[in-house]
Formats: C-alpha cells, structure tokens, sequence
C-alpha cells in the first residue's frame, strides 16, 4: 500500500473499522511511513480536543419556553386525549451513549479515580451504564485538571511530536509519561483494580478492564502519545496466580519498548533505543525486533532484540525488571539474532544468528554467560534456501532440550531434538525428515511430553495429522484419516488437538481429537479459524465462532454444541482464567463492542462499544 | 403534564428533555456555532420529537432518533442560512460556553481553535466528527442519526478527520481561510 492509500484507511484504523487485512496492510505500512505515523498521531490528538471540548448547557429559560410553546400546549392537550399510551414506551434505560469516556474514544487524560462506577442492574444484553453524577465541586475540580493537563499535553504533542526519526525519549528512574490514569503513583485507573482483568490493543492503545462486571468501560492504559505494536506481551503467570500481571509493549512512534501494569501502574520506559535514531531499519530487522519481546518464566527479565546503532544486524538484550538496568547479551558469532525463546528454567536462552542466509542455533546460558552452538550451517548445503521456522524447549527442566523445525513456510522438511544439558555431547537428531504442510509444537503437547503435531502434505495438499514426542524412542503417530486439515491447534493442556477439516472461505468443520485415544469427535460445521476456537484452561469446553454465532461445545463429552444468543462476527475469543463460565467476546458486527458472557446461564453484558480486533489476554493483580 | 406513558417503564416529556437537553443542545451548539440559533433549533427539534413520538414504534433508539432530527433540524437552517447569505460565520464566537471551572486559557486558546476549524468543516462531516468524539457514538449510531449507510460513515469520519486536520493546522499557524 502506498500512503496514498493508507491515509483514506487510516480513519477506520484508528477507530479499529478495517477488515483484518486492510488492518494488517495498514501496520505494516506505518512501521516505516513517518508521514503516515504523524497524519494518525495528528488524528489521535484531534479526536482528544474534540473529546475534551466544553460541553455548552442550555439556559434554564429554554424549558418554559419549549413547555409553555403554543406547540407544546395544543400537543400536550392531543396526547392527553388520545388515550393510547403502549403505542411508544421507550425504556428507561439505556438512554444514550455516555459522553467522552467511551472507550476507544480519544483520551489525552483521564481523570483520577475517576472512572469507575458503582455495579448496576444487569440486563440481557447491556449497553455501559450511564456514569454516576458527581457533585459539583468535584466537578469543576476534574475540569480544571483535565484542561490543565490538556493543554500541557496538547503543548507537548504540538511542540514535542517529532516522530520515530527525531525521537529521544527520556527516562528518569525508569519511569516516563505517566500513564492516561493521570501522575505516576497516584492510583490505579479504577477504583479496586486489584484482580482479574482482560487487556486488549485498539487504535495503537492499550486497554484493560476488571472482569468482575465492576467496571463500566475498559481502562485506556497507554498515553495519546505512544502507538502500541501488535506484538505486546503478557508476563507469565507466578503460581498459585491465573496470569500475569505486567504488559511489555512496543512504541512504534518512538521505538522504545514499555514495561505497564494491567491498571495503568508502574509505566517505565525501557531504557534500549531499539533503533538508531533518525534511520528507519528495513522490514526484516524491524520485524525481527517487533517479534522479539520474551519474559523470562518467573517475569523479572524481558529478552528483546534493538539495533541502536544501525549496523542492520539485530542483537540480543536483556531488561531487569527488579534492577531496570539493561545489558547486551555478548555473542563472539556474527549475524543478526532472532527469535529468543527462555528455557522453563529461565536460566537459559535459545535463538537463532543468520549471517547471509545461513542460520545458527545458540543456547546462551544467563548464569555464567557461557553460549553453546546447538546447530549451525542451516539454510546451506541440503537445507539450502531452508530455514528454521519454530524454535522452543522441552518442557523437562533437569534434562532439557531445544527442539525445532526447518524448512519453508508449507513445507517442513525436518524436525530436531538436541539435548543441551551438562556434559551431553549429543548430536542434534533429527527426529522427522519429509515434506509437511505444517508442524506445531507444543511443551504441553501430549499430556506435557512436549509434542509437535504434524500435518501431512498430499500433492501438495493438507493431509493428516500425525504427532511425534520429542521424547528418545518417540514413535510417528497417525491421529486423523482420510481428512483434509487446514488449521490445527493443541489444547492448552497438550491432551487434545483441535482442528478445522476442508476449510473453505474461511470455514471449516471443527473436530477435537485425543491424542492420546485418537478418539475424533466432529463438534460443529462452519467454523472459523479467525477467530481460533479458544480452549478454557480452567474447564473442558470449548468456544468457536461461526461468523454468525459463538457456539460452546465440550471438550470431552460428544454432546452438541449450544450457541449463544450474542449475535454476530465475533473477533476475539478469551476464556476466563478464573472461572469455568467466563468468556470474553470481541464482537466486529452485529452486536459490536465486546462483551463479558456467563456461558452457563447464557447471559451477556456490554463490557465496550467498540470491541477489538486483536486477541485479549488475561491478567491477574494480586 | 403530559406523559409518553402511564407506567413506570415509560418516560414523559420533561424527563426526555432534561435527560437529553444538554447533549442535544450542545450537539446543534457545534453545528451552527452560534447560541441564540441553538436555542431555536433545541427547542424545534424536542417539540418536533414530541410530536412525532407517540407514533414511533415501540423498539424505538430515542438517543439515535432525537439526534437525527436534531440534525436534520440544524442542516436545514444551515442551508438557509447559506441561501439567504445572512451573517457570516465569525470566526471567534465571543460567548463563552457555560463551562463549569474549566480553565481560562483553555477556553480562549484551544478551545476556541476547535470550534473555529470545526466551523470550517462541511456541515455533515462535521456532524459525523461531533458524533463519534463528542457524543460517543458508535459507526451504527452515526449512520442512524445521519440517515447514511454505515458504509458511508467511515468515509465521513475519514474526510471529516482529514478536514478538521488542515483546518486546525492552518489556525494554529495563525492563518487559514474562512
């Protein structure tokens, strides 16, 4: 797309109105058009203006003057008369939208402890409810500091906005702006943040609600001023807690990388330029970074790539959440690195270094810093032109292992194992050799063996689905027959793979096979893969979209499915990570917004108007 | 006082007017950037929707509906204002808002630059902007209280936002054209 083009889609980018791949054209653009950053930043800061513009009362003299109208008077008198008062009763409530605080509306502030406001009676399908009248005074408080800090952001913006090639962000402390809650420190974004909230990206921000129902609207977390990446992270859940509590996210219009709590807290800038500034990095190594962002299992460090000084390679860093300091991972191989992966311990890092096309797999080991090489000379000699296309570890924590697969996105050619536990002087193994549609791995794949799942290519087609463990002695398993597989995924336990059989125009029919059984259930026809069915991790069920509809089937049990009576295009699935009935639904058309469901009882309740067109991940504040 | 229904689920005509007289006044206030006219065209369009609402379908969008006619109510004495050439748009309005404790400089600075490049704007983008920024409307709220497709509301939020853009740029660089 040339910018041209961009600037008449990026309206509806902002407003997150565009289909998935008009969106995903218009990412890709921005992460290096400056021209096409600054129209939208404009964008952004003249919808907060508008937001923020006074709202002008009526006169008091205006009621009896509409009241006593001779208009009024000679209708008054006919509707007394006519008697028919069913003809048009209008519900009480919901009476009309909320002003300013809507989400996905532009906020260049919010207002402390503002937000939030008391539960309220629940319908069938709500609309937010409309915020609580404040007194006066506070009133006119809020409005003196929502201006205040209007204008000093609106001088910022205007005298400050230089974008991704001027950019030199400052840090003090580690920590930056402040977030949209207002200065740091001074509270969470609503009131009783602490608990189970979802997070979700909408026009280049980032957003978080309670999933309690306590909240009205979601919790804008990033400033106007930052454009978050597509590529955010969720910190890993530290047991006995459900999930993460902290968000690492990418700024692309200043390219410096954020750490946020999910309530807005604690927002510090990482302080790595990711780029050099003033030099915009060619896709691959732009790519590269943007993909790179990993925690560390117990969530105290972040892996993330930078090229700060445009040497057009990629380097490996390591942020601490607990000291703030970052460091440059040292490296004697040459090449660009990518795609770090922690090991269960976190006490190591693997990766991969290309230098012209050849790739190299390393094991960095963040105790004594030692890097071992576990495979090299990739993309040459029988794997020319080849590549590693997935890289992880084996869940076993006293004898790991760095598992991956080669070859071209359509066409596994090979699967490896290699041993990297001390004093092993194994050779990589190469534990699968052929031509594969695809191959997905998963550490809790098959009831935690750490499994790929493998789907066969027929003449160029999608076949089968075979598994093989990366255990030693693992043997290559057929599950399915005679199907045609377009899109598989395991379940979070590793029990089970769902996938979607003859996909065509986008929907296929769901089926859920055990692996361990190879028991293959049909569960429903004219499912989606975009949204993917998502699997509960607290109970056996599964959520599907069909376009039209969002169906519930069991994961054990081959009972039909039930639909939900929500309606529409559902754009994000997310279970609860707490409670067996909690679905989160981003909805695109039909009922829009997104949409907190109680699948027991069939109950939906309007969390947002606006809804979202990435995933929505979970968070837990302790 | 007469009443829209009997019972309690129901609103009567005072309780549509204070719950929608400031969002409607303030809405028509940015169409036509001007007080007085605001205060006819609130009052036209709250005794138009009451006369017209004991006719309205019980499934009725009160909120989308008033503000369409309201809209439409503005749109019509925009035009006659245009055909009758009466006064000119001023480019500062001089009758500040009744704006509770907001701050003084913010009336007179960015403020008043807002609504002098929204006056610029062609009317119905500049109702569509007013909709979705002011009002929280969604893209389906819009193209009710516009009478458009929503198909179509994406292409006035995008020429509106391309409109307000030059002509806010053009005034805080202290120029501009009326």
């Amino acid at each position: 797309m040339n910018c041209e083009q961009v600037e008449e889609l990026l309206s509806a980018y902002l407003d997150n109105m565009l289909a998935p791949e008009e969106r995903r054209a218009v990412a890709v653009h921005l992460q290096t058009c400056r021209s096409c950053n600054e129209t939208l930043a404009d964008y952004r800061h003249n919808d907060a203006l508008l937001a923020r513009l006074p709202q002008v009362h009526p006169d008091a003299s205006l009621r009896e003057r509409i009241f006593s109208s001779p208009e009024f008077l000679e209708l008054s008198g006919t509707a007394q008369e006519s008697d028919s008062p069913a003809e048009w009763t209008v519900p009480k409530l919901p009476a009309r939208s909320p002003r300013r605080d809507t989400p996905g509306r532009p906020h260049l502030v919010a207002i402390p402890g503002g937000r939030s406001t008391g539960p309220g009676p629940t319908l069938k399908i709500e609309t937010p409810k409309l915020p609580q009248r404040r007194g006066r005074g506070l009133r006119v408080m809020l409005l003196a500091i929502a201006a205040l800090l209007v204008v000093a952001i609106g001088i910022g913006a205007l005298a400050g906005f230089t974008g991704l090639l001027h950019s030199s962000p400052t840090a003090n402390n580690g920590g930056i702006t402040p977030p949209a809650a207002g200065p740091q420190g001074q509270g969470p974004l609503s009131a009783g943040s602490n608990g189970i909230r979802y997070v979700f990206l909408r026009g280049g921000a980032l957003w978080s609600e309670l999933s309690d129902g306590s909240a009205t609207q979601p919790d804008r977390l990033t400033p106007a001023t930052v454009t978050v990446s597509d590529q955010w992270a969720v910190s890993p859940p530290l047991p006995p807690r459900k999930a993460g509590d902290m968000l690492a996210y990418i700024d692309l219009q200043k390219a410096y990388i954020h750490i946020i709590r999910s309530d807005g807290l604690e927002d510090t800038l990482v302080n790595q330029p990711l780029l050099k500034a003033g030099v915009l990095p060619d896709t691959g190594t732009w790519a590269n970074i943007l993909n790179s962002l990993t925690w560390s299992p117990d969530g105290n460090q972040l892996a993330f790539l930078a090229d700060p000084n445009n040497t057009g390679q990629t380097h490996l860093y390591l942020y601490s959440k607990i000291t703030g300091k970052v460091t440059q991972v040292p490296l004697t191989a040459q090449g660009s690195v990518s795609h770090p992966v922690w090991s269960p311990d976190g006490a190591r890092l693997a990766f991969e270094v290309s230098k012209q096309g050849i790739t190299s797999i390393l094991d960095y080991n963040t105790q004594n810093h030692g890097a071992l090489t576990v495979a090299s000379g990739i993309g040459s000699g029988t794997t020319a032109g080849e590549s590693v296309l997935t890289l992880d570890w084996s869940p076993d924590v006293d004898l790991p292992a760095i598992t991956w697969s080669v070859g071209n996105v359509g066409h596994v050619r090979s699967v490896w194992v290699h041993h990297v536990f001390i004093n092993s002087n194994e050779a990589a193994q190469e534990i699968l050799n052929g031509d594969y549609a695809q191959a997905i791995y998963s550490r809790n794949g098959h009831g935690g063996a750490g499994s790929w799942l493998v789907i066969t290519s027929i003449a160029g087609r999608a076949g089968d689905i075979w598994y093989i463990d990366i255990t030693s002695g693992a043997i290559f398993t057929q599950l399915t027959r005679g199907h045609q597989v377009n899109f598989a995924e395991w379940s979070p336990d590793g029990t089970s793979i769902g996938y979607l059989d003859t996909l065509s125009e986008g929907v296929g029919t769901f089926h859920i096979v055990n692996v361990d059984t190879a028991v293959d259930t049909s569960v429903a026809s004219g499912v989606t893969y975009n949204p993917a069915p998502a699997w509960s991790l607290v109970s056996p069920q599964v959520a599907f979209s069909t376009g039209t509809s969002i169906g519930i089937a069991s994961t054990q049990a081959a009972a039909s499915p039930h639909y939900l009576t929500l309606k529409g295009a559902a754009s994000a699935l997310a279970w609860s990570v707490a409670s067996p009935d909690q679905l989160v639904a981003g909805m695109n058309d039909g009922q829009q917004g997104i949409f907190l469901v109680d699948t027991q009882h069939d109950h939906a309740v309007q969390a947002d108007k606006l809804g979202t067109g990435g995933p929505i991940l979970w968070t837990m504040i302790p | 006082m007469a009443r829209a229904e009997t019972t309690g689920s129901s609103w009567s005509f005072d309780q549509i007017y204070d719950e929608y007289k400031t969002p409607i006044y303030n809405y028509v206030y940015h169409l036509v950037g001007d007080r007085e006219q605001a205060d006819d065209l609130t009052q036209d369009t709250f005794l138009k929707a009451f006369r017209a609402l004991p006719k309205m379908d019980a499934n009725l969008k009160l909120s989308a509906w008033l503000y369409r006619i309201a809209t439409n109510t503005a749109y019509d004495a925009l035009r006659r204002r245009k055909l009758i050439a009466w006064l000119p748009w001023q480019d500062l309005d001089h009758e500040p808002a009744d704006v509770e404790g907001a701050d003084p400089q913010e009336i007179y600075g960015t403020t008043e630059l807002v609504r002098a490049a929204l006056r610029r704007m062609p009317h119905q983008y500049r109702a569509a902007l007013l909709l979705y920024t002011q009002e929280g409307f969604s893209y389906s709220e819009i193209a009710k209280a516009l009478n458009i497709a929503e198909s179509g509301v994406k292409m006035y939020l995008s020429r509106a936002r391309q409109s307000f853009r030059e002509h806010y740029k053009a005034l805080e660089q202290g120029g501009g054209t009326k």
